[in-house]
């Protein structure tokens, strides 16, 4: 018969078992202790092969001869050939893009490895260097320019010094001494994919939007570079010799098919509507021959962002003119047709910038929210330790900085596990987006986040606020691609003439009724809370714990008991 | 070392060498920097030896004492510590031709043989520097990064978030 120990002895005898999974578990970590230091120590020597090699191949097939390097080579080689990818693309973009040469950087670090590092393996020139690094350095007090300006000028000798003159050399050899200098400063792929961020293509539909993927606390979420671009040409039709008219078949997986010219009979307004991705419709001429062939039948606009119909029925789209001429052409003031070419320049330059950035940021905002609608139904953020995983990975990337710099004691991911921190960031990180295109709708902007924020008291202290200003940067930018597809239908109407069209669309599609829609999502309106249920459905949705609702709803709701 | 403790609102601000927030890093990345600057200068020294020499090498047997002379003047010039122009004169073949050009040869050999070992010691030079460069940045960039996890930036927020009136910063 088994004789329980703990009884007859009256004390607890140790697990022999448990004693030596504990012996087990502390080799363990001696082990992988003396394989990080071995691997520490290997990737610092192959820095110095990769670094005196005469090309950067024949450095990475000496690290297979030495006998520190050899056990890792296979493993480093790859680490040398990921970073090497992650510059390329990064490089690729920024010759590209406009948008990410005008980058501004949060760190230093980030300004070597996202901006500076691949200029110059683009074009291995100081200027390339300078002009990627500087907007980063005039950002900083004269004192940290001092210091943080010498490591970095440190790093562009090691980069750029004694180059051969040939340029396409000179690019091989930038590329072998940027493979070196990661390896002796212990920049792993990984974490140099973390600081720099790395390319992705976004689908959103029928466009596809080229961003850099960020992960904080290096950045948040996707970063629009760029225009998107379609996926495939809708079917319609385009413009021959002498005007005249020929179908073009759909392009397949493209978006729905939008008629470009309208059947007969059909009020043209529908069309330039787009669709709610914010995809580019072709503007629909005022008159359209029913040719046949490929054109199919026109789909129904969704609504604009305040719920209504982009052009509501009898909506008057006229520019003011001062007469109709032979085939009705309109006849505009000298005073009209100056003003009417400013407006056609701004709609080409600044307003087509305007709704790229719009399109691609509405993108990104769809992501953040699901992002947040998920962690929010996994386990709810409010729950004490819930979202840590976000946390956790602001905290490594400071921990893999401190790692580079060498420093024992690197940051407490607990530090950051407070749910204040989290909500703070949401917020920083839906606005930072938005400043891409608040020159253009600030004021919009300002009066939507007025409603959506200041219609319940206290209601910034809760998640819900945070996703309040989500929403109001999406009510935001849809206003901006709402805009433009009221823009372009007004040009269709009026031979090109936009005088009157901004006038008209703040009539027709004022910000406050784009601010009042992001509140009834939530079950509110301008004066808070629409009933005691809405109070109650936002905690059901993880959005506020029971007290904060309780003392958010006793101010609206005298009887509220939370529950 | 502590990060935590560096990043403390009393230590002081970056960029000041003398004070530092990584005075190690900061150290090492000077000492790394300083090692890099006496090494360009002899490179451009050197530079300056092998213009002159392959001047002298081009002349073949027509080459004459006063030619190297001429270009011993010229490093001088240059910054070449006469003395040490004296000694390699001292050597020199009296007479010229064949002999004076063996002569330009050999020390063109020499220079040769330095200018190698000076390659070698400027890579290592310069890849220890960058690497003193990369970590002196990262120790800036974690202490960046913590603070912007203090104090969130509200000014770059266009008075845009929940408690602000549009348009005024906090």
């Amino acid at each position: 018969m088994p004789v329980d120990p703990t009884i007859s002895l009256h004390a607890e005898v140790p697990n022999p078992l448990s004693t030596i999974g504990s012996f087990a578990e502390i080799q363990n970590k001696l082990n992988q202790n003396k394989l990080f230091q071995q691997t520490f120590t290997a990737r610092q020597k192959a820095g110095q092969i990769l670094a005196a090699a005469p090309d950067l191949e024949t450095g990475l097939n000496q690290l297979y001869g030495d006998p520190d390097t050899a056990a890792f080579a296979g493993e480093i080689s790859n680490s040398v050939r990921q970073g090497q990818q992650t510059f390329a693309e990064i490089g690729k973009l920024r010759a590209e893009t406009q948008g990410l040469q005008q980058q501004q950087f949060e760190t230093g670090m980030k300004a070597v490895l996202a901006g500076g590092m691949p200029a110059i393996i683009n074009d291995p020139t100081e200027n390339s260097w300078n002009n990627a690094v500087q907007p980063y350095l005039n950002g900083l007090t004269p004192s940290a320019q001092k210091s943080v300006g010498s490591a970095m000028d440190s790093i562009k000798r090691g980069l750029l010094s004694g180059l051969p003159s040939d340029p396409v050399q000179a690019r091989l050899v930038v590329k072998q001494r940027a493979a070196a200098l990661g390896l002796g400063a212990g920049l792993t792929p990984e974490a140099q994919k973390q600081i720099s961020g790395w390319p992705e293509l976004i689908n959103q539909g029928n466009v596809q939007q080229p961003v850099i993927q960020q992960q904080p606390p290096f950045g948040a979420g996707p970063v629009p570079v760029g225009p998107a671009f379609p996926t495939g040409a809708p079917a319609g039709y385009q413009h021959g010799p002498g005007e005249v008219p020929f179908p073009v078949p759909g392009v397949p997986g493209s978006a729905p098919a939008i008629n470009a010219l309208g059947a007969p009979g059909q009020t043209p307004a529908a069309a330039p509507a787009g669709n709610a991705l914010g995809a580019v419709s072709p503007p629909r001429p005022a008159a359209a021959p029913s040719t046949g062939g490929a054109v199919t039948p026109p789909t129904a606009a969704p609504p604009a962002g305040d719920g209504k119909p982009l052009i509501p029925p009898g909506t008057a789209m006229v520019s003011p003119s001062v007469g109709t001429g032979a085939g009705g052409l309109k006849i505009m003031s000298a005073a009209q047709q100056a003003n009417a070419e400013t407006l056609q320049k701004e709609f080409s330059d600044s307003g087509l910038r305007a709704f790229n950035n719009a399109t691609a940021t509405l993108g990104s905002l769809n992501y953040m929210t699901q992002d947040l609608d998920a962690l929010a139904k996994a386990g709810g953020l409010l729950q004490p330790g819930s979202g840590a995983a976000w946390r956790t990975a602001v905290a490594k990337g400071i921990n893999t900085m401190a790692e580079m710099a060498g420093l024992k004691d690197v940051f407490d991911p607990k530090a950051v596990s407070a749910i204040d921190a989290f909500n703070k960031e949401t917020n920083r990180m839906g606005l930072t987006v938005l400043t891409t295109m608040l020159g253009n709708q600030r004021e919009a902007a300002q009066t939507i986040n007025n409603i959506t924020t200041k219609a319940v008291p206290g209601i910034d202290n809760t998640f819900m606020g945070g996703k309040l200003v989500i929403e109001s940067l999406k009510a935001t930018t849809q206003r901006a691609i709402d805009q433009r597809n009221w823009e372009n239908a007004w040009q269709a109407r009026n031979q090109g003439n936009l005088n009157g069209a901004d006038e008209a669309f703040n009539a027709a599609h004022p910000a406050q009724d784009y601010a009042n829609a992001v509140l009834a999502k939530f079950g509110m309106t301008p004066k808070g809370f629409a009933s005691p249920v809405a109070l109650k459905q936002a905690v059901a949705n993880g959005f506020m714990t029971p007290k904060q609702a309780a003392g958010i709803g006793r101010e609206q709701f005298p009887d509220f008991k939370g529950q | 070392m502590d990060i935590s403790q560096i990043a403390q609102p009393a230590s002081p601000g970056l960029g000041q060498a003398s004070a530092s927030p990584f005075p190690q890093l900061q150290m090492a990345h000077d000492v790394a920097s300083a090692r890099l600057d006496k090494l360009d200068a002899a490179g451009a020294l050197l530079g300056k030896v092998r213009t002159e020499l392959d001047s002298l090498v081009k002349m073949g047997d027509t080459v004459s004492q006063d030619d190297v002379i001429k270009s011993s003047g010229k490093l001088v010039a240059a910054g070449l510590a006469p003395m040490a122009v004296a000694g390699l004169l001292a050597d020199m073949p009296q007479a010229g031709g064949e002999a004076l050009q063996a002569w330009v040869r050999q020390h063109d050999m020499q220079v040769r043989q330095r200018e190698q070992q000076l390659a070698t010691v400027h890579a290592q030079a310069r890849h220890q520097a960058g690497i003193a460069g990369m970590q002196l940045l990262a120790g800036h960039s974690a202490l960046e990064h913590m603070s912007q996890m203090q104090n969130p930036q509200p000014s770059q927020t266009n008075g845009l978030t929940p408690g602000n009136a549009p348009g005024t910063e906090a």
